[in-house]
């Protein structure tokens, strides 16, 4: 993998430290006039998502992660590991429950992901912004309970548990925000 | 294709028009004499941690200046009185918010100050500049050590050369084998201790550290200081100014000691100013100057976040 000297930093750059690939987030030039000049950038781990604030004297290199973005396709899951293919190239992978994480509760057979590859393995699974998931179990809204904005939880067929409004019933597919886990809306059937 | 446009609103120009006359209207009242030194000159500044850009014409050597500090010197040791200037200044791979390599300096010189005077006048400008709102600034004086310690929490003085490294990496420094303690504590003053500074008023910080005295003279009581200061608002450096070195050979070997820096770290050879040298030989007389970087007071007196705001075309579309 090439090395990047700090002139080159900019946010999405993927470079090593400390062992582990990180993502850059955020760079800023400082220096004080008449002294060293450094880049500061806020970094994230790819493996553990921990952000932090590091610094490098300005003009030195760092090696660069083998770390690419690749979208594919969810195929099937055998327990163990999650698999996937890469729609341009048909090649597969596999990835562990420490790629895929809490992101397999999102996972629907076909659906597109964007799979992180790190020395061409999947390090990190990240679901699609929106999955259309069907309600496989959801008690019937309780009536007379009207109020404003009143939930109830429901089970969507890949096992995840979201909050949806009374009036939605079992059976019924929904449109959900992976980022933040919430119901979005009623799909409704062709 | 709209990278023919200016990075700053028509508004943010108009105010830059109206605070570089009430710069020339500031010195005018004070009767310092405004004058032009030359941009691309024979010789530059050794100093390691500023990069000229050079290039040749008629088959000569050039660099655009990085201050106009030398040749303003090679004035008034020529006879001038007290003098300011407005001018450009460049300097290479300083980009970011805070930086454009090619930027505005306020300069200017003034015979027989005393730091306090200079400090004051220096503050006077300033918040001449950044009050066009009327706004009260409150101005706090405080010395290099006194300002690391209080917000460190731990006197830089104490500690030895490891125990400082040891401090930079503990707030965030990737430790290089190559740097050396003085860019350690760089690295502290401009990550913590800035931050530290009052938000609100306008910090003075005076006595630097001998090892960073610059062109400045070495304090007469306290030879481990300089008769160095920086002011700061909001964090940002907006000044740096000195009592001014006037021996020449004290100045020989502080250049000298940038050229080691400069081929210590690999960079390119720069040759030492001999037209200044020779101007201190004949005699600086006694003086205090400073270097205000008007972009950046403009900047803060717009509540602006980058120097592009305040620039018609930042870097990026010069």
């Amino acid at each position: 993998m090439s090395n990047y000297s700090t002139s080159e930093f900019k946010s999405g750059l993927k470079i090593m430290l400390d062992g582990d690939p990180h993502s850059i987030v955020e760079n800023e030039f400082v220096k004080p006039g008449k002294g060293q000049a450094f880049n500061r950038v806020r970094i994230r781990n790819l493996k553990t998502g921990r952000v932090v604030d590091r610094t490098f004297k300005s003009g030195d290199s760092v090696e660069g992660a083998d770390v690419m973005d690749v979208d594919m396709q969810y195929l099937y899951t055998d327990g163990e590991y999650w698999h996937f293919m890469d729609q341009s190239t048909f090649e597969q992978h596999a990835a562990d429950k420490t790629a895929v994480g809490e992101t397999s509760k999102w996972l629907k057979d076909q659906d597109v992901c964007q799979v992180t590859l790190y020395n061409r393995a999947p390090l990190l699974v990240t679901a699609p912004n929106f999955v259309e998931l069907k309600i496989t179990q959801s008690d019937p809204g309780v009536k007379g309970d009207t109020a404003q904005g009143a939930t109830k939880p429901a089970t969507l067929e890949t096992g995840a548990t979201v909050k949806v409004p009374l009036f939605v019933e079992e059976g019924e597919v929904i449109k959900i925000d992976t980022r933040t886990g919430e119901y979005v809306s009623r799909v409704k059937d062709n | 294709m709209s990278d023919w446009r200016s990075t700053a609103s028509l508004y943010n120009l108009e105010q830059r028009a109206q605070l570089l006359n009430q710069s020339r209207s500031f010195f005018s009242e004070r009767n310092v004499l405004e004058v032009e030194t030359p941009l691309a000159c024979a010789y530059t500044v050794t100093e390691a941690n500023i990069e000229s850009f050079g290039f040749f014409a008629d088959g000569a050597q050039r660099y655009l200046q990085t201050s106009p500090e030398y040749a303003m010197k090679r004035l008034l040791a020529d006879g001038a009185p007290d003098i300011f200037q407005i001018c450009k200044s460049f300097r290479v791979g300083e980009l970011g918010d805070l930086h454009n390599p090619e930027f505005t300096i306020i300069e200017w010189y003034r015979r027989e100050y005393s730091l306090q005077q200079i400090m004051e006048e220096t503050v006077d400008l300033i918040s001449c500049l950044l009050t066009a709102s009327d706004a009260f600034i409150n101005i706090e004086y405080i010395s290099y050590y006194d300002l690391a310690e209080k917000s460190l929490g731990v006197s830089l003085q104490s500690l030895t050369g490891n125990e400082i490294k040891q401090l930079a990496v503990e707030n965030g420094l990737v430790l290089r084998a190559d740097l050396s303690s003085q860019q350690c504590i760089d690295f502290l003053f401009s990550h913590k201790v800035e931050f530290a500074m009052c938000e609100q008023s306008i910090t003075v910080v005076f006595h630097y550290p001998a090892a960073q005295a610059a062109l400045s003279k070495i304090n007469d009581d306290d030879d481990s200081v300089a008769e160095r200061f920086e002011v700061f608002y909001k964090g940002v450096e907006l000044a740096n100014g000195y009592v001014e070195l006037l021996d020449p050979e004290q100045q020989l070997d502080r250049f000298a000691n940038d050229q080691k820096n400069r081929k210590d770290r690999g960079l390119t050879e720069i040759e030492i100013d001999q037209r200044l040298i020779a101007a201190l030989r004949q005699g600086l007389p006694e003086c205090a100057g400073v270097a205000v970087g008007f972009d950046r007071v403009l900047m803060l007196a717009l509540g602006a976040s980058s120097l592009a705001e305040v620039i018609s075309f930042d870097w990026s579309r010069a």
